[in-house]
């Protein structure tokens, strides 16, 4: 046995229950940690004193035209490149399904050279009909905030800085509506982007990379219209504003299927994560300044959720009552401080006596003030999402693996009422995956298979049917005969062999929150202020608090945890140890 | 002819599409695109063989090859079909056969595509095999050994002297190159198989294939990224106003 293996056995023996973690209600409650992917992507631009500047600035008074940005990293070049247009208002929308927006852009290696840009412009604004060189890795576009982009440019014409409580109300000026990598449209494939282009090695740098500089531009075209307006008047938006303001985003459906046709990396996620908290509860002991520093970030927490403003009844309820139950559970570590002798003390009497999102937020607390132990990890193992038969394997070991790592999925009854209500489809507007009502809504004929639980209870029903007389042992007999299983089978060995596994929900369930998925990749990218909009989509910011381009080559604080409004020019944050 | 240049994730989301709507939920299409997407990766034209059985074989979603002997050796008949569609129900039965030390030689008569079963085999590797099969078409002999560390070496020898026709529309496979020699073939085949190469394709030429088509992207002539896409397009579902709610309108 190796050091590696001993290790992960001694890890795996300290984690949660993969039955607690991996719930679907549970993995809906997450929050972005230190190790999210926006979280990694600031300390790398940072601590490598990225050099990003302007290339090429070409946008006319009113914004429009194109911005090109330079990116030298300690290992490669970059580009990036803005095309802003015209939008008429009526016809802006967040869908997937939209066919125009105000910015379109892409993030491509190599110098800028002038001679693509036609070629470029006339691709890039196209977005899914346009066709891309094998040099670029993201494209993407946003909106305007209709909210907020006039209003900023209104205050900073007139000479005055946007106020504290309408950034709080909408923190960012561009909303991105899809942002695509890993090979669309003739991009790089992620693998040669993970071989090639080292500063984005791991999953979704890339594509946080480029809506970080997404807020850059909406900074920069800002103060440029302003200027032209009111060359003498005007004044620049502050770097302690631009801080505080993010990149929106909407995120919908399309989130979904991709978490249950990737469960290897979503293991590999959440093992990360829980292996980081396990570390923390089981190696380390609270003492005054922890404690403090539970204290100060749980207080952080509360005004962060105080400060979202969303219009979703249920997301104001639950910020509601977690807002409540940390201020109780301050009040509980003021008076016990002196007893609270390890972590688990803590860790229990909050999985005892408040809810989820609690628990969940004092968790991603405990890994923040323990930057050691979680930088520790940051690095990720790469995972290829590849699923082979085990043909060898007999049917008799088959049959326990699903027993016992698939319990919670022979748990459903699959004919009972609701259980097989729903089913998830590709529409043929843009491929945008839908929900659909059985019996109800045509083309569950076309159904994209996410019903793991209904495929893994069908399997096990199978393998419990065979005829003893067709003296099937193994599985390459089975699935000879029953070729329908392979595939699931195929994943059913793979995933036996990780410690989370699957994401323990019936997708096919009338009442399936889908929205529970999108938030648990959406924490892994680290996003925050979550504002649904219905259980099929959410608005979220990205970056707000997170250090600007301005920042780079400054002793570097990551404390942009649980952001709140901070309009302030000198900054008292301080990483917390 | 014009192409499309396409990434490899590109080609594999329309592949993967194209083999469900093809092979239906019922079958294990993702099995199939990987291989489409291989042949295709290493230029034995994937993309092509696979619209050929499109456009000239009735949809059928059964397989299966038939399982005819598996007594001294594992026989099976893929009814003239390509191994595109089949080749991993062999394998499978292959690997299950060998890791539970039966190293029985398996024997496909009636196969298209004998390429198809290189992707299979790749995994074999992983059990310490070092699988090797052969096939006879239009008077040569080809052979393909993936050694350790997924190394492949594919060659293609002239067979001039080679009288016996019954060589001819099968294909052996075997579990490395002993149980090979130990195959009591036509005396005249021991004697040409590892002479008259015609051509050969070393491990590090798979490699820059595969890297070449990493960095630069595949070129696929335009009619038949036409005829896949109108085939993938296939699992989509027509929009309406109510199938819009269902994203959250």
């Amino acid at each position: 046995m190796t050091e590696n293996t001993k290790d992960q056995i001694a890890a795996h023996a300290i984690m949660r229950d993969p039955a607690t973690v991996m719930d679907l209600n549970r993995l809906g409650s997450l929050y972005p940690y230190k190790l999210s992917f926006m979280r990694k992507l600031a300390r790398r631009v940072m601590h490598e004193n990225w050099d990003i500047s302007t290339a090429l600035f070409n946008l006319d008074k009113e914004g429009y035209g194109e911005v090109v940005y330079e990116i030298q990293t300690p290992k490669n070049t970059y580009h990036f490149v803005v095309f802003a247009n015209y939008l008429d208002p009526e016809t802006r929308t967040d869908r997937v399904i939209a066919d125009k927006w105000d910015i379109t852009l892409t993030l491509r290696h190599g110098k800028f050279n002038k001679n693509e840009l036609s070629m470029l412009k006339r691709n890039v604004p196209l977005q899914e009909n346009g066709r891309m060189s094998s040099n670029s890795i993201v494209l993407s576009r946003a909106n305007k905030s209709s909210r907020n982009f006039q209003y900023i440019l209104d205050k900073l014409t007139s000479g005055q800085q946007p106020s504290k409580d309408k950034i709080s109300e909408v923190g960012y000026i561009y909303r991105t509506t899809a942002v695509y990598g890993s090979g669309k449209f003739g991009m790089a494939d992620w693998e040669k982007v993970r071989t090639l282009y080292e500063d984005f090695n791991e999953p979704f740098l890339a594509e946080m990379f480029s809506c970080f500089m997404i807020r850059q531009f909406s900074f920069d075209q800002i103060d440029h219209i302003a200027s032209l307006r009111a060359p003498k008047k005007s004044v620049k938006l502050k770097n302690s504003i631009k801080r505080n303001l993010g990149i929106g985003n909407a995120t919908g459906l399309g989130m979904a299927p991709f978490l249950i046709k990737h469960p290897l990396l979503i293991n590999n996620w959440i093992e990360k994560r829980e292996r980081v908290l396990a570390n923390i509860i089981y190696s380390t002991e609270p003492n005054n300044q922890k404690i403090k520093s539970v204290l100060s970030l749980t207080k952080r927490a509360i005004n962060h959720l105080q400060e979202i403003v969303t219009g979703n009844h249920q997301q104001n309820q639950i910020n509601e009552d977690a807002c409540k139950q940390l201020i109780l559970l301050m009040d509980w570590i003021s008076e016990n401080k002196k007893n609270i002798k390890d972590w688990e003390t803590l860790t229990n009497h909050i999985s005892k006596e408040y809810n989820i999102e609690s628990q969940e937020i004092l968790n991603t607390i405990l890994i923040e003030i323990h930057p050691n132990e979680a930088l520790a990890l940051e690095t990720s193992e790469y995972v290829e999402e590849k699923y082979e038969l085990r043909p060898e394997m007999t049917i008799d070991k088959l049959k326990k693996i699903i027993q016992e790592k698939y319990k919670w999925a022979l748990d459903y009854n699959f004919a009972a009422k609701d259980t097989d209500s729903v089913f998830w489809y590709r529409s043929e507007e843009k491929m945008e995956p839908r929900l659909g009502i059985r019996g109800i809504d045509d083309g569950d004929e076309k159904e994209m298979i996410l019903g793991i639980a209904k495929n893994v209870s069908q399997c096990y029903k199978a393998i419990r049917s065979i005829p003893s007389n067709l003296n099937i042992r193994t599985v390459a007999e089975f699935v000879f005969h029953e070729p329908k299983f392979r595939k699931i089978i195929r994943r059913i060995q793979t995933m036996s062999e990780t410690f989370y596994g699957e994401i323990q929900a019936n997708l096919l369930h009338k009442d399936v929150l889908p929205i529970h998925l999108l938030r648990c990749k959406l924490s892994f990218f680290g996003v925050g202020k979550f504002d649904p909009k219905s259980k099929l989509w959410v608005r979220n910011t990205m970056f707000q608090g997170a250090p600007i381009i301005e920042d780079i080559q400054s002793n570097y604080q990551d404390d942009w945890f649980f952001p709140v409004i901070d309009i302030h020019d000198s900054s008292e944050n301080h990483e917390i140890q | 002819m014009k192409f499309n240049r396409t990434s490899i994730n590109e080609l594999n989301a329309l592949v993967n599409r194209a083999c469900e709507v093809y092979l239906g939920i019922e079958n294990d299409f993702e099995e199939v695109a990987s291989k489409i997407i291989w042949l295709e990766v290493n230029d034995f034209g994937g993309i092509h063989r696979f619209i050929g059985l499109i456009s000239n074989e009735m949809r059928n979603l059964n397989n299966r090859p038939e399982l005819l002997d598996n007594k001294k050796e594992v026989i099976f008949n893929n009814n003239n079909k390509s191994l595109i569609l089949s080749s991993h129900f062999i394998t499978d039965i292959a690997l299950s056969n060998w890791y539970d030390d039966k190293r029985k030689n398996i024997k496909i008569i009636n196969a298209r595509d004998p390429e198809a079963l290189i992707p299979d085999l790749l995994k074999f590797t992983k059990y310490q095999f070092e699988p090797i099969f052969i096939w006879f078409s239009e008077k040569k002999l080809y052979k393909v050994h993936i050694r350790k560390n997924e190394d492949i070496l594919y060659s293609e020898h002239k067979i001039p002297s080679l009288s016996k026709n019954d060589l001819e529309n099968y294909i052996m496979l075997f579990s490395n190159q002993e149980d090979l020699e130990k195959y009591q073939f036509n005396p005249d085949f021991l004697e040409i198989k590892d002479k008259n190469i015609i051509q050969e394709i070393h491990p590090k030429n798979f490699l820059s294939k595969e890297n070449d088509k990493l960095m630069n992207g595949l070129y696929i002539d335009k009619e038949a990224f036409k005829t896949m896409s109108k085939l993938a397009d296939q699992v989509l579902v027509a929009s309406n106003e109510q199938s819009r709610q269902g994203a959250g309108e």
